[in-house]
């Protein structure tokens, strides 16, 4: 398969760009470190997170957006939680 | 600046018999609506190429069927497994660094983890996994793209 040319580039966040980093930040490490009882909860699951807490979830992304009244909303987190051992 | 460190992120349920965490990596993805989404990916290299589901696609305003057509198999090889996809440049920009990559990505029509795999990103990074400390070191392998500060604090785990 293609072996493109990867362009990297120096990025300076837009006003925008910045104030979403921020927003979500707090919402993306509480994901990270998702307490063990909400990870066995939401074992197989995809969840959509905002300030820190769920705000939905779905079998697939498809259904978890289809649940969200906004799902392109950037302060929204959406995450998938993997049912049990994987082998890709 | 051209190297950071990730902690492994918890995404298995804790009742498996392995170590719940796995090597991730948070990044903003810029898509041609101009529209930003932050996303976590599993760093996968055993994954040919990244991967994520179609409706990714779409929100991040591609239109999937004009992307390049491909077939995806996994590790089980009937035919009937395989599911097709479509391939489409997209920019990674990574907060750690203050940089953007544009990386090869194949949006599976139907589900799928989010897996950052060996095309593209792999080619600008060297990456060290540490599984004794769960902790991921990236070093950028072209120091000149990287002049800016990180915009994101280190890991506590450094």
């Amino acid at each position: 398969m293609i072996t493109r040319q990867v362009k990297i580039r120096p990025w300076v966040p837009s006003p925008d760009q910045q104030m979403l980093l921020r927003e979500t930040e707090a919402t993306m490490q509480w994901l990270w470190d998702l307490p063990d009882a909400l990870r066995n909860q939401y074992a197989g699951q995809w969840v959509a997170a905002q300030d820190c807490r769920i705000v939905a979830s779905a079998p697939t992304m498809a259904e978890l957006c289809d649940r969200l009244a906004n799902p392109a909303d950037p302060t929204i987190i959406m995450e998938r939680f993997e049912k049990g051992v994987a082998v890709r | 600046m051209n190297s950071f460190v990730k902690r492994w992120r918890a995404v298995l349920p804790p009742t498996v018999p392995v170590n719940p965490k796995v090597p991730a990596i948070d990044v903003l993805l810029a898509g041609p609506n101009r529209r930003v989404l932050r996303r976590t990916f599993l760093v996968d290299t055993g994954a040919d190429v990244t991967l994520a589901p179609r409706r990714l696609c779409e929100l991040l305003g591609f239109d999937w069927p004009a992307g390049e057509p491909m077939r995806l198999a996994g590790i089980a090889s009937r035919p009937e497994c395989a599911v097709e996809a479509r391939l489409f440049d997209l920019e990674f920009l990574i907060p750690d660094l203050a940089i953007g990559i544009t990386v090869p990505v194949c949006f599976a029509d139907g589900d799928s983890s989010l897996l950052l795999g060996r095309e593209g990103f792999f080619d600008c990074f060297r990456i060290e996994f540490d599984k004794s400390r769960l902790l991921t070191r990236f070093e950028l392998l072209d120091e000149d793209a990287s002049q800016h500060e990180p915009l994101l604090p280190p890991s506590t785990d450094n």
